[in-house]
C-alpha cells in the first residue's frame, strides 16, 4: 500500500533533480557563451563606443518624438544623398513624426520612378504616402562607382544591424579625426577610430549649424547625430513605442492573474494540506 | 449576510446572471486595464511621448510664423 506514494515521491525528486540540472546547464552554456564573446572583441584593434544614455532605453520610455521629427530633416537634408532608405514608407511618418498632410507633402517632394505606362515607358511623378522613400542611386553599381567604390549601406536596419547600436552610429558619426601617426589612409578615405579597420570611405557628414531646426533647436553636430541616430532606430523600429505600451498592459494583466492563480492554488489545496491519512493506524 | 453572500445569492447562483456577470466585469477590466496602461505611458513619458511633442511643435511653429508676419 505504501508503494503508491513512495512512487510518486520519487518521480518529484527525479523530476526536481532534472529541472534543476537543466537550469544549471542552460546558466553554464550562457556564461560560457558571454565569456567567448567578450574574448572575441577583445582581440580586435576597434575602438569601441561609450554607452550613452539615450532616452529610449528604458523598458517603458518612448521615442523622444520631436527629436525623431528633427532627425528625419537631418537624414533628408544630409544622409539621403548616398544612403537609401528602402523599407521605409511615407505613410509609417504618419501619427509618428509627422500629421497626414504633413507626410503627404513630404511625399510629394520626392520624385518617383513608376510604370511602366501603356507604351511601355517609365514615369516620374510626385510621391504619394504609400510609397517607399527613393533611392538616390539606381542601383548598388551606380553607388559604387559614385563613391569611390564603396557602398553606402541602406539605413532602414543599420541601428539594429551594427553592434553597439545607436552609440556606435552617434560615435562614428562624431568620431572623425585626423590619423594618428603612422597610419596610413588610402586616397579616397577617411579615417575613424569607431570603424572596424579605421579607414572609412564616408567622409565626415555632419558640422555645426549645416542646416536649422524648424524647431529652432541649436544645430550643433552632436544634436544632429543625436537626432538622426534617434530618428533610425525609429526607421528599423517604428513600432517601438506601441510595444512598450502592450508591455504595461501586458505586465498590468499579468500581475492580476498572479495573484488570482496564487488565491486559486491556496484555494484548492487548502483541502488537500489539511487532510490527515492514516495507514492501519500509522500517521503518514 | 455579508457582501459576498449577497453577491452570490443575488447573482453567481442563477447562470444568466452569472454570465452577464462575466461579461459586464470583462468590459470593465478591459477598460480599466487599457485606460490605465495608457495612462502611466503617458505619465511615464511626459514631456517627449507624440501628444505632449505634437503640441510644443505646433505652437512653436505658431510663434514662428507670428514672428515672420510681424517682420
Amino acid at each position: 500500500m505504501l508503494t503508491f506514494p513512495l512512487f510518486f515521491l520519487a518521480l518529484l525528486i527525479i523530476f526536481q533533480a532534472l529541472l534543476a540540472g537543466g537550469t544549471l546547464l542552460a546558466t553554464g552554456g550562457i556564461g560560457a557563451a558571454v565569456i567567448l564573446d567578450q574574448r572575441v572583441l577583445a582581440g580586435e584593434l576597434e575602438l569601441h563606443p561609450p554607452k550613452m544614455p539615450w532616452s529610449h532605453t528604458g523598458l517603458f520610455d518612448s521615442f523622444d518624438a520631436a527629436s525623431v521629427r528633427r532627425g528625419y530633416f537631418v537624414y533628408k537634408q544630409v544622409c539621403a544623398a548616398c544612403h537609401s532608405l528602402n523599407y521605409l514608407a511615407y505613410r509609417t511618418m504618419v501619427g509618428a513624426i509627422f500629421t497626414e498632410e504633413e507626410a503627404k507633402r513630404e511625399a510629394e517632394e520626392a520624385v518617383i520612378v513608376d510604370g511602366p505606362d501603356d507604351e511601355g515607358h517609365m514615369f516620374t511623378r510626385p510621391g504619394k504616402l504609400s510609397d517607399i522613400f527613393p533611392a538616390p542611386y539606381k542601383n548598388d553599381e551606380e553607388a559604387r562607382a559614385a563613391n569611390a567604390g564603396a557602398l553606402p549601406p541602406d539605413l532602414s536596419y543599420i541601428v539594429v544591424g551594427r553592434h553597439g547600436e545607436e552609440d556606435y552610429i552617434f560615435s562614428l558619426l562624431t568620431g572623425y579625426v585626423d590619423p594618428p601617426a603612422g597610419v596610413n589612409i588610402p586616397e579616397g578615405l577617411h579615417y575613424n577610430p569607431y570603424f572596424p579597420g579605421g579607414a572609412i570611405g564616408m567622409a565626415q557628414a555632419l558640422y555645426n549649424e549645416i542646416i536649422e531646426y524648424e524647431d529652432g533647436t541649436p544645430a550643433t553636430q552632436s544634436q544632429l547625430a543625436k537626432d538622426v541616430t534617434i530618428f533610425l532606430r525609429w526607421a528599423a523600429e517604428p513600432n517601438h513605442d506601441l510595444r512598450k505600451k502592450i508591455a504595461i498592459k501586458t505586465f498590468l494583466v499579468l500581475g492580476f492573474l498572479t495573484l488570482s492563480v496564487y488565491y486559486f492554488k491556496k484555494y484548492k489545496w487548502s483541502v488537500v494540506k489539511s487532510v490527515k491519512t492514516t495507514i492501519g493506524g500509522k500517521k503518514l | 449576510m455579508t457582501f459576498v453572500t449577497t453577491l452570490y445569492n443575488s447573482v453567481l447562483r442563477r447562470t444568466s446572471t452569472f454570465i452577464l456577470a462575466m461579461v459586464v466585469t470583462a468590459y470593465a477590466f478591459d477598460r480599466v486595464v487599457d485606460e490605465g496602461g495608457e495612462a502611466i505611458w503617458r505619465y511615464h513619458n511626459r514631456g517627449v511621448s507624440k501628444k505632449t511633442a505634437k503640441i510644443m511643435v505646433s505652437m512653436i511653429s505658431q510663434l514662428h510664423f507670428q514672428s515672420m508676419s510681424f517682420t
